[in-house]
């Protein structure tokens, strides 16, 4: 049965649906997961929380609309929701004080813009902490250097809101890098 | 464009340009893991009951959002009390309260079908029972080796092609019932 399939059978049959998408994509997930927790450096505690909210999160009917929109593809939608969802839970647990989101870097509370490889971190760090919508829109941005057509394009919305999303993902992404102590000379904080 | 923006813009470009591998992309790439012992079971059984949970934060959180108490929702419920106070709290399945109870909520909070009928449909399709087929047990878990359909096919559980075609039909049935008063409301503009 293909992705789309399967999601429309969630509302009609969701016990023998789950179990289906579960069946073909739940060890393909957890390896992923728990490739992603150990290269960033997360902890594996989570993965299977995660794994659980993964899945559980397709018997939201507003969800399902959302990975149908994205293009009705079941596991690249969970996989982004699943790293973002780490990255999520290792933040919570920095701003609780139970530990850093990567051992070896000591992040300043406030100063300049350390040397371009820390920053970088911080940069990447607040990124994948963004949303997984969010991500895409900031690396279209600002890798890609995509235009607001082909965001919009990217989206399936029209350029104005392409544009508002845009500038949205943008002042999160800000916030969040002062959120990690980083101020670039010459802006404020 | 903001200046302070700018300086922002320069930082993470500068932060691309010096090389940031997108993490997600070899995760992608990794081989897969089985699931733990039980695990599978434990999503499954959590799924069960998912649906109406989500269905009765929607109406919880529409609610909240016109000044509804949940008091206010159980008194519209008038004569099927219980049944609503489980269904509010999260506890039970909203095919037992009667559909009219439901209607009367969803056309108070102004909850478009749109909202509710997929919703609603899941959660009594998720909570209908029927008696076991037996035919036998079901072995969640032993996946190791197998390829992906296989794997499916492995995590199936005992209920078979028949109770979830009755499922089906007692949650078209239920969502029929609601979707008419809450049309015989919507025509007639009643407050009570």
């Amino acid at each position: 049965m293909v992705d789309t399939e399967m999601l429309v059978r969630i509302s009609g049959d969701p016990q023998g649906a789950m179990e289906e998408i579960l069946g073909t994509y739940g060890s393909t997930l957890r390896g992923r997961l728990s490739s992603y927790a150990s290269n960033r450096r997360l902890g594996t505690a989570d993965v299977d929380d995660v794994l659980q909210d993964c899945f559980m999160s397709l018997l939201d009917p507003d969800v399902r609309e959302q990975v149908l929109t994205s293009g009705g593809e079941i596991l690249p939608w969970l996989s982004r929701r699943g790293y973002w969802r780490l990255e999520d839970g290792a933040r919570r647990r920095v701003r609780d004080g139970q530990g850093l989101p990567f051992e070896d870097v000591t992040i300043p509370s406030s100063g300049p813009t350390g040397p371009p490889s820390y920053s970088a971190a911080i940069v990447e760090t607040a990124l994948l902490q963004m949303s997984p919508r969010d991500q895409d829109i900031l690396r279209w941005h600002y890798d890609e250097r995509a235009t607001i057509a082909t965001i919009a394009e990217r989206l399936g919305m029209n350029q104005g809101a392409a544009k508002k999303a845009a500038h949205d993902a943008r002042t999160r992404m800000k916030r969040r890098i002062i959120e990690l102590g980083i101020v670039p000379q010459g802006a404020k904080s | 464009m903001n200046s302070e923006l700018d300086q922002y813009d320069k930082l993470i470009l500068e932060a691309f340009a010096s090389g940031l591998v997108d993490p997600r992309v070899a995760a992608d790439a990794s081989p897969p893991a089985d699931l733990p012992p039980g695990l599978a079971s434990r999503i499954l059984a959590s799924a069960s009951t998912a649906s109406q949970e989500i269905l009765a934060e929607r109406v919880r959180t529409a609610a909240d959002a016109i000044g509804l108490s949940r008091s206010d929702l159980v008194e519209l419920a008038s004569g099927d009390e219980t049944g609503a106070r489980a269904f509010l709290d999260g506890r039970g399945s909203p095919d037992k309260v009667h559909p009219s109870t439901i209607a009367r909520w969803f056309w108070a909070l102004r909850l478009a079908p749109s909202r509710w009928h997929e919703l609603l449909h899941q959660a009594i399709a998720s909570s209908a029972r029927f008696a076991p087929s037996g035919d036998g047990e079901v072995v969640f878990g032993r996946t190791t080796g197998l390829d992906d359909g296989s794997r499916a096919q492995a995590l199936m559980s005992g209920r078979t092609l028949e109770d979830r075609e009755k499922g089906r039909r007692v949650a078209d049935q239920f969502v029929q019932e609601v979707m008419e008063d809450w049309e015989t409301l919507s025509t007639n503009g009643a407050t009570s």
